[in-house]
């Protein structure tokens, strides 16, 4: 059996589109998360049941699972426990109950992000696209492990979407700043340019524009300064931007 | 004038002490009129025969005879003197017509003999004055003291009968307390009822107050019962509706027509809300979060952010960072059903986040229309929405500033709600600091 390509980047291989799986019984919202996403560029398979997600699983190479914790029968919970324990594909929770008791369980459990019913198209492609980022660059064994970096003292947990600030208290960002300072994580010390940022954005913002996307990073920058001093967000004139700190994994 | 009701102690001291005038009365009466009687009685035949038989001494003596008989068969208190004419009596000395019947009527001798009653004098009722005349025309007088009971004395009596009814009415008092004392705790508890906390009385006291302590007792676990059942029904509803919500919200991005689509998207995040606000009133105080370190500026800034990606006109000011302890979802929902509602009721809003040394203050400032100052302590009461007032297009389940106040109350703050002097609502929290070292406020960097 094989479970989970191991490398893949959705940017610089648009060719072979990512396969995702949804685990959903509402029927009518499994066929809705599965049309947005192929409309999005990804095949998708369909599952009503942890079943048909295993025959599925089988059958062929998945890239991404998105789990409803509610199922009729076994729970969402305890089918990323089993998943886990055969592999380490991506998985999003999608639960109904805003509950952090079940984001923190979710995420314990080796969930690669949570989303909260109802979401919208965007937000929904957008943290698909993030995971799959994600995916190939921290990933490779079946184990669980905490995808961290930090830089100038502040922590990341990218599969929380967390920051901590050099003091330790939590930063919250919003899901567009977080995928930026993602993408400057995922790159540092290289020049970002404007219309990779842009085209980064757009999923989230809708009408990226040049302007959206200076507002954005000035807005990180004002959150990631800190004791006085600037945050390591350089602008280089006319081409975008850079992360200038050191980024640490682990 | 109206009186407010009696309680009941009020009430059974009112019959006991009724009862106690009305017999305490009855029986000094009866008792006074019995013995101002007897007395008037024995005295005024004693002295009707004192006078019949001096008289019948003083027939046939001479002047000089009758002079000292009279002085002999005076007494201490009954004097007598022989006049040529009957005595005088003071101009407003009464006639004592019912002793003269006594005294007649004891002794019918003196039926013919002008026999004369008066009192004394005005100023003592307890002396007698008499006259009578003798077979030749002269005078027999006669001067008797205390012959009438004194009234002193007979206040006394009262006061010596009034004193074991007294105590008779306080210790009945004690008692009524100590019997009635359920009763209150039921009442006390009664008006608590629905103010958060339910207590079950102990069953005590009379068997009817017990029952009816035991039907409280069930009538509260019913209604505690009920509201759970009812408050589990409609959050399950809740969650439920987010599938069919989920739907719709995907299913809105297929819809071409762009004004269509943002009116869709519209009202799906006014749904939302008000199913989120619902969810988390019901869920009240369990609190799946524990308190951390969050950086409460950012936190701000960055609620702020997310209104002015949604259009609205809303600025932070306040330092860039700034480090509390606090539940961070909640109080982000805390804060951000304070900024809605500044962006709804509003076209500009401010938040300013202030930091000393002993609190935190974050204010939220709208340019709306306010509220009236008789509502402003309503309006964090659950399903409250001033429609009447804040004529804008009201939206939400009037559940939002009840669950920043709790969030906020948890958090060990206090939500401030007031008017702005120009125009406007201004919604004030204030998180007391605990002191110590780690106090991280910073100015915004200069770049």
């Amino acid at each position: 059996m094989r479970a989970g390509r191991t490398s893949r980047n959705v940017i610089d291989e648009p060719m072979t589109a990512p396969v995702i799986l949804v685990l959903e019984d509402d029927p009518g919202l499994r066929v809705l998360i599965a049309r947005a996403l192929q409309q999005n560029g990804f095949t998708v398979c369909q599952a009503g049941s942890g079943a048909e997600m295993w025959s599925n699983f089988e059958k062929r190479p998945i890239d991404l699972i998105l789990l409803d914790i509610m199922l009729p029968g076994k729970n969402g919970i305890d089918l990323c426990r089993e998943i886990r324990a055969r592999s380490g594909v991506p998985i999003i929770f999608i639960s109904a109950r805003g509950d952090e008791t079940d984001r923190v369980i979710g995420l314990e459990l080796g969930a690669d992000d949570y989303i909260a019913k109802p979401v919208g198209t965007r937000e929904l492609i957008a943290r698909v696209r993030a995971v799959l980022r994600r995916g190939p660059l921290e990933r490779g064994t079946h184990t669980v492990r905490d995808e961290r970096a930090s830089f100038a003292g502040w922590e990341v947990d990218l599969r929380r979407r967390a920051v901590y600030s050099p003091s330790g208290a939590s930063i919250d960002l919003t899901g567009a700043e977080f995928d930026l300072l993602a993408s400057f994580i995922g790159s540092p010390q290289r020049v970002l340019g404007r219309e990779r940022l842009i085209e980064l954005s757009r999923v989230r913002l809708g009408d990226a524009s040049d302007r959206s996307i200076d507002v954005l990073v000035s807005r990180l920058r004002r959150k990631l300064s800190s004791a006085g001093e600037p945050a390591p967000i350089v602008t280089v004139r006319g081409v975008g931007y850079m992360l200038t700190a050191d980024v640490t994994h682990g | 004038m109206k009186l407010a009701p009696l309680s009941a102690i009020g009430r059974v001291f009112a019959v006991v002490a009724l009862t106690a005038v009305i017999g305490l009365t009855a029986n000094t009466l009866l008792y006074e009129g019995a013995s101002r009687f007897s007395i008037r009685e024995e005295e005024a035949r004693r002295a009707s025969e004192h006078i019949v038989v001096v008289a019948r001494l003083l027939e046939g003596e001479s002047a000089a005879r009758r002079a000292r008989i009279v002085e002999y068969t005076s007494t201490e208190h009954f004097k007598l003197d022989w006049r040529p004419g009957p005595i005088e009596p003071g101009e407003a000395s009464r006639t004592l017509h019912e002793m003269h019947y006594q005294m007649v009527l004891w002794e019918p001798s003196l039926r013919g003999m002008n026999l004369r009653v008066h009192v004394g004098s005005p100023d003592d009722a307890t002396e007698v004055i008499g006259s009578l005349q003798l077979s030749d025309g002269s005078w027999l007088h006669f001067r008797a003291r205390d012959l009438i009971g004194e009234w002193q004395l007979e206040r006394g009596q009262i006061l010596i009968a009034c004193l074991p009814m007294l105590a008779l009415v306080l210790i009945a008092m004690t008692a009524l307390r100590t019997i009635l004392k359920p009763l209150r705790l039921l009442a006390d508890a009664v008006t608590r009822v629905g103010h958060g906390d339910s207590i079950v009385l102990p069953e005590q006291g009379p068997g009817e107050f017990r029952r009816l302590i035991r039907a409280y007792n069930d009538m509260q676990a019913r209604i505690a019962a009920m509201i759970k059942d009812r408050t589990e029904a409609l959050a399950a509803v809740g969650h439920d509706l987010r599938t069919p919500l989920a739907r719709l919200r995907l299913h809105v991005d297929t819809v071409t027509e762009a004004q269509t689509r943002n009116a869709v998207i519209r009202d799906l995040d006014e749904m939302e809300q008000m199913l989120d606000s619902l969810l988390t009133f019901f869920r009240g105080d369990t609190h799946a979060e524990k308190p951390q370190l969050v950086d409460l500026a950012v936190l701000a800034a960055t609620v702020v952010d997310d209104l002015q990606d949604r259009g609205f006109d809303i600025t932070y000011r306040g330092p860039e960072h700034c480090d509390a302890s606090l539940r961070p979802v909640e109080f982000k929902r805390a804060l951000s059903n304070l900024t809605n509602n500044a962006c709804q009721y509003g076209t500009q809003v401010l938040v300013t986040l202030l930091a000393d040394e002993r609190a935190i203050r974050i204010r939220i400032e709208d340019d709306g229309p306010g509220v009236p100052p008789e509502d402003l302590h309503r309006v964090l009461e659950p399903f409250q929405r001033l429609d009447t007032a804040r004529r804008r297009n009201t939206s939400g389940v009037g559940l939002g500033l009840t669950i920043s106040s709790r969030v906020i109350a948890d958090a060990g703050g206090k939500l401030t709600l007031s008017n702005r002097e120009r125009q406007g609502l201004c919604a004030e929290i204030e998180l007391p600091r605990e002191p110590g070292p780690a106090m991280l406020c910073y100015e915004p960097a200069a770049h």
